[in-house]
């Protein structure tokens, strides 16, 4: 009776420890820029922003994929957690890797299609079917750090999306692969490190409103620029 | 009776970059000013310029290079990254910093203070003239000191260097910093003025440290300097102010 209550005891906890660092989604990425990596892996989920501040459907909406380092469930309402919980996760988000990808039309949003987003100077100067949020972890600062450490990173960032799954019905999910490219411009120094990490992610669908309020309490818009303005907004 | 119009003298040893100790003497008519136990000292040799996206670290010359210092009754480690800190540990030390004695002086030079020369800031009608810039946070007093007609708003800082020795990755400096209060203009003649002098010697904090922490502090310390003693607890929400970082433009 004793073993018994205790194989009880210790599955209960293992499961709990699983719930509470349970990763949604996947992402990962090689490469690096001088020694930087890039994890967003995770929290990683879409969803289609499919009604405007009016709860008016888009017949056309956008679909966004969302990566971030920081471990939450993006299926359930963060307003129900504590608010010192919410707070850590919101800090968290500003000092780690993230990523955004927002595909401006759903109906090119399907297996086999590629999109391109080019930043250049901080604007986006693609094509208009993808724009691309890269968010890299501010350095980690320490009695050793100094000016002289820091190598300006090259300002071209050319993010490409390959999709091998889009289904928005049964599966609910999106896959594919992701390669971001930094290449100096002529107004780089001409040390600014060059380099691209590429990975693959898998983002299931995540409910839109759940989606956006979770990213509203996150403050995720001065982050990733989620979630989104209204089309119609300036 | 001596009292409570005593003058304040504390020899305190404080926690700075590299260890310090101060030296501090007088009050405000018995309103006690001790922005004594942390010391947050920067010398601000370099710029981090962003462009297109880019940050890259310049070198200032001379005249340009800047120092910056914060004094503050909280206990905070200044060598460590704040902003990195978990964030109720984070909002610990915006709680303290609010609620403390504080004194920010922002932007003597570096230069003038190497070659000894005396620099000066007043704080006179809500304007701060002089060579530097400067916030003087008080802690709400003990009931018993405030003052009946609160305190002298005209402020006169003035940083008389004993000493520098700035290099890449820390270095010292002395100083003796009079924080002389007076009545402004329109007050009531009976507000608390005076003057404390702190004698200073603090090693400095890296530069990149130091001035990510000074985002954090500086926003708290200039509203508590704006909004008064009795309100300064407001003051431990303010945002860190964005500072730059090699991935460009850190904002929380």
């Amino acid at each position: 009776m004793r073993a018994l209550r205790l194989v009880l005891v210790a599955s209960l906890l293992a499961a709990s420890l699983a719930a509470a660092g349970c990763r949604f989604g996947q992402a990962s990425f090689t490469g690096a820029l001088s020694a930087r990596t890039f994890d967003p892996g995770g929290t990683v989920f879409s969803y289609v922003d499919e009604h405007d501040a009016a709860l008016l459907a888009d017949a056309d909406p956008r679909v966004a994929v969302v990566m971030t380092w920081v471990v939450f469930d993006p299926q359930s309402d963060l307003s129900d957690v504590e608010g010192s919980e919410l707070s850590d996760i919101s800090h968290e988000l500003v000092l780690r890797d993230a990523l955004a990808l927002v595909f401006t039309s759903q109906s090119e949003v399907s297996a086999g299609e590629s999109f391109e987003s080019v930043v250049v100077g901080g604007d986006e100067d693609g094509d208009g079917r993808m724009t691309a949020r890269v968010h890299l972890a501010p350095d980690r600062l320490s009695s050793s750090s100094s000016y002289a450490d820091v190598v300006p990173l090259a300002s071209r960032r050319t993010t490409t999306v390959e999709l091998d799954v889009a289904d928005f019905a049964d599966l609910r999910e999106l896959r594919g692969s992701v390669s971001i490219a930094f290449a100096r411009t002529d107004n780089d120094p001409g040390d600014a490190v060059e380099g691209t990490y590429t990975g693959t992610f898998y983002a299931p669908l995540v409910e839109e409103r759940v989606a956006e309020q979770n990213l509203a309490l996150l403050q995720g818009d001065d982050v990733i620029g989620l979630p989104l303005a209204p089309r119609s907004a300036p | 009776m001596i009292g409570a119009r005593a003058l304040h003298v504390a020899l305190l040893a404080c926690l700075s970059g590299a260890g310090c100790n101060l030296w501090v003497t007088g009050d405000f008519d018995g309103v006690p000013y001790l922005p004594s136990t942390s010391v947050l000292a920067i010398a601000d040799r370099h710029d981090l310029l962003v462009r297109d996206g880019a940050a890259m670290p310049v070198l200032k010359n001379r005249a340009g290079q800047r120092l910056h210092l914060v004094l503050t009754d909280a206990r905070v480690d200044p060598g460590a990254d704040w902003l990195r800190f978990p964030h109720a540990q984070l909002l610990d030390l915006q709680r303290e910093l609010a609620t403390r004695d504080g004194l920010l002086i922002k932007g003597l030079s570096l230069d003038h203070f190497g070659d000894g020369e005396t620099q000066k800031a007043v704080l006179d009608n809500g304007t701060v003239t002089g060579d530097f810039d400067i916030a003087v946070a008080p802690a709400l007093p003990p009931a018993g000191t405030v003052a009946d007609q609160g305190l002298g708003s005209r402020i006169t800082v003035t940083v008389v260097p004993r000493g520098l020795d700035a290099q890449p990755r820390g270095g010292s400096l002395g100083a003796d910093i009079e924080i002389k209060r007076e009545r402004e203009a329109g007050q009531d003649g009976s507000v608390a003025t005076g003057s404390v002098t702190i004698a200073l010697s603090a090693g400095f904090v890296v530069e990149r440290v130091g001035e990510a922490n000074l985002a954090v502090v500086e926003p708290i310390l200039r509203c508590i300097a704006e909004v008064g003693p009795s309100s300064s607890g407001a003051c431990r929400d303010q945002s860190p102010l964005p500072y730059v970082d090699s991935t460009g433009v850190v904002d929380f």
